[in-house]
């Protein structure tokens, strides 16, 4: 948890940000029936489906100018103009760190899960996160976090353009190829990176093996022992398939 | 009779767990589960139950709950081995455990600390069944009473109580994040007239959020993002020996642990504040009460019985609320009310007529818990201590796998995944800047219950809020939120410091 002048400011930032969100809260309250006909059914206004949020938005106004009041005394807003005039000599590692897992983990979710098999998204996600942060070096972390973010830019160019289609239609499973190849660039990135540094040739290996090890442990046991169908299940999975039905 | 039958009603479902060896399996099992994630730091109790809910969709509920109170129980006591072992407590819940634990490890007598800890909280666990099983009928009595006023200011009196008890920083900031579970809650078509409330049109959001993506959005993703951004260098666990379960100690510490014991009921029967506060308070108790106040701190064995009886009975108090009222009494308490309603069992009055044995069961299945927990800490000490050696970036990558297969499992829907994401790193900054999510997660968890039983209440009453003042038990509960809100307000304070003065002039 944030501590003393950095903890006001953040607080006197969040009652800004709280006091737009009770007034959009209020607004949005105001447009539902309060009076009129809804459904057949005449409003009053303690039936009205307004009233919660009026209540909860009320509350959260009364509580965000509390906390802007408090922030204010405490010398928050002082704190965020001095901050903002020392932008540059902020530490950034933390910040690096925290962008490099939001980039994780939302790429994850919002980019490999809905167009990539799953298997192929879990080891694109894993190996990225267990190199970046089990190898511990921020010269690395900052190197994987560009090259990660370049495949993710490839592949929102892939997707958003007809090109994912076009390559789909000439071969069935040809984005998790573009995907398991971008995971073996990823390793050989990484070897690179780490090339000379025993210490870290242990790391890797490990990462590789909990890689793989993980999602050839989960997903059978949520697909064949669970019955979930997975988000996507593109030519890794389909290759379980096959072994799972001839084996059962 | 009526008590005989109870007690005939227990036993016939403690046998047929016990002659059940999948039952018992899966009892041994999660418990075990629940003690590596609770051993492990960045790991908690709430974050094994969200998880291990989403493994129970297929099971009948009864199964499910073996395994959901077996990681609760395992998860609570669990965090006792890091705290003890190499000072950092793996769940907030023992973090008065290291006070006293990690000083005794030093002195070479971790083992002792071990099995302390070990036999308190089995202890613990098994007072905080012996008060769901007889506390529950009165209550869920009482609670039948009830009518749409008390259940609206019950749950508005749930949030602002745990807002109040669990925030960090500024009270305040726990009603916000009561408030803003309590948004979340809105989202979707009402329940009284089917109107959506911000659902941008979105059909997906028509129904309102699934609470499990919420909850391991808000419980996981702000725990991943933590232990990954800041750096964690794995300590060296202190070693020790065999452990001793000390009876004479136990024997000797008695008074202190049916206090602990009963402060953790107490605190856990609370709507909200979790096993973390019930260990403090217990501690601060033990050592007000001590001859020896000076020696806490430095290695004193009541320290480390009194934190681990309270945060484990404290599951027990949690329970109360949770089956009798619908109101969870901790954050895990509030994942397992979120898998009951998955599982079609609604906690609250009717749950002892809709389902007769199942306050019972959950009893049976605690009381069996606590025994596991016992004998798995006596005989697999050694071998969970080796997962104190895996370094969390290792680990927290699993979990995030975990989470997303999870809450997609629900209704397989990408959309929930979506959902999760952003939960979950606001989660994070709002624990950051000193909100608790206990609040926020009851808010969303009780947040319908609020909502329709204002209206309906309302509706009966022709737009009056004289029934609160006419109604002893809404009476109370409204007194009880105004003076809450109330006494945190320095105006308050002087006021009350300014009665005592003239009151002490007087005399």
């Amino acid at each position: 948890m944030m501590q003393g002048q950095k903890l006001r400011r953040a607080d006197f930032v969040t009652s800004l940000i709280l006091l737009g969100f009770g007034v959009w809260m209020l607004l949005e309250a105001f447009k539902m029936p309060m009076r009129d006909t809804f459904g057949g059914v005449q409003n009053v206004w303690y039936v009205s489906p307004a009233l919660f949020p009026l209540i909860v938005s009320i509350g959260i106004l009364v509580l965000a100018t509390v906390l802007l009041l408090h922030a204010i005394r405490s010398g928050g807003a002082a704190a965020l103009v001095h901050s903002l005039k020392h932008l540059s000599e902020a530490d950034r590692e933390p910040l690096i760190r925290f962008g490099g897992i939001l980039l994780g983990l939302v790429s994850f979710v919002y980019l490999y899960i809905p167009r990539v098999d799953f298997f192929l998204a879990t080891i694109l996600m894993l190996f990225y996160f267990i190199a970046a942060y089990y190898l511990d070096d921020h010269s690395i972390l900052k190197r994987l976090i560009v090259f990660y973010c370049a495949g993710c830019v490839l592949f929102i160019v892939l997707f958003a353009t007809p090109l994912a289609g076009s390559l789909n239609r000439l071969f069935a499973y040809a984005t998790d190829i573009v995907a398991l190849l971008f995971f073996v660039a990823m390793v050989v990135f990484v070897r690179r990176a780490t090339r000379g540094r025993t210490d870290q040739r242990a790391r890797i290996r490990l990462a590789l093996i909990v890689t793989f090890v993980t999602p050839l442990i989960l997903i059978p046991v949520f697909r064949y022992f669970l019955r979930v169908q997975m988000p996507r299940e593109g030519g890794i999975i389909e290759i379980m398939h096959l072994i799972y039905y001839s084996i059962r | 009779m009526f008590v005989l039958e109870r007690f005939g009603i227990f036993f016939s479902n403690l046998a047929a767990m016990v002659f059940d060896p999948v039952g018992l399996l899966l009892l041994f099992g999660s418990v075990f589960l629940g003690i590596l994630f609770g051993a492990m730091p960045g790991l908690t109790a709430t974050l094994g139950v969200a998880l291990l809910t989403t493994l129970t969709y297929g099971m009948r509920a009864e199964t499910a709950m073996i395994a959901l109170l077996g990681i609760y129980v395992g998860g609570v006591y669990g965090g006792s081995y890091s705290a003890i072992l190499i000072n950092i407590p793996g769940t907030a819940a023992a973090a008065a455990t290291s006070l006293d634990g990690y000083p005794l490890a030093c002195k070479g007598e971790g083992g002792r600390a071990l099995g302390l800890t070990t036999t308190a909280s089995a202890i613990g666990t098994f007072v905080g069944m012996l008060f769901v099983v007889s506390i529950s009928p009165l209550i869920s009595r009482i609670a039948l009473q009830f009518t749409s006023f008390e259940f609206f200011l019950l749950a508005f009196f749930g949030i602002i109580i745990s807002g109040t008890l669990t925030s960090p920083d500024l009270v305040y900031k726990g009603w916000i994040a009561g408030l803003l579970g309590l948004f979340l809650a809105i989202v979707g078509r009402d329940g009284l007239q089917f109107y959506p409330r911000f659902t941008f049109g979105m059909p997906q959001l028509e129904g309102g959020l699934e609470v499990v993506p919420v909850l391991i959005g808000a419980f996981g993703i702000p725990q991943i993002i933590g232990v990954l951004k800041d750096r964690f260098a794995p300590a060296e666990a202190k070693r020790f020996q065999r452990i001793l379960p000390e009876f004479g100690t136990i024997v000797r510490r008695l008074p202190t642990i049916l206090r602990s014991a009963l402060i953790g009921v107490g605190i856990g029967a609370v709507p909200g504040i979790g096993e973390d506060i019930a260990g403090w308070v217990s501690y601060g108790a033990a050592k007000n009460a001590s001859k020896h106040p000076e020696s806490f701190g430095t290695g004193d064995e009541e320290g480390v019985i009194a934190s681990e009886t309270a945060n484990n009975a404290c599951i027990g108090g949690a329970m109360i609320p949770l089956l009798n009222l619908g109101i969870p009494g901790s954050p895990p308490a509030a994942m397992l009310l979120g898998a009951l309603m998955l599982h079609g069992v609604n906690p609250g009055p009717m749950l002892r007529f809709d389902h007769p044995n199942f306050i019972l069961q959950i009893t049976a299945i605690l009381l069996l818990a606590s025994f596991a927990m016992w004998i798995l800490g006596m005989l697999l000490a050694k071998q969970v201590v080796k997962v104190l050696r895996i370094p969390p970036p290792l680990f927290m990558p699993i979990i995030a796998v975990l989470c997303v297969i999870g809450s997609y499992a629900l209704g397989f829907k990408i959309f929930n995944l979506y959902l999760m994401i952003p939960v979950g790193i606001i989660a994070y900054f709002l624990t950051e800047m000193g909100y608790p999510i206990a609040p926020l997660v009851i808010g969303v968890i009780l947040g319908p219950m609020a909502d329709q039983n204002l209206r309906r209440a309302l509706m009966v009453s022709q737009g009056s809020f004289m029934p609160v003042f006419t109604r002893p038990v809404a009476l109370i509960l409204f007194l009880v939120i105004v003076l809450t809100i109330v006494s945190q307000f320095p105006v308050y304070r002087r006021a009350l410091a300014a009665l005592k003065r003239l009151l002490l002039r007087n005399r």
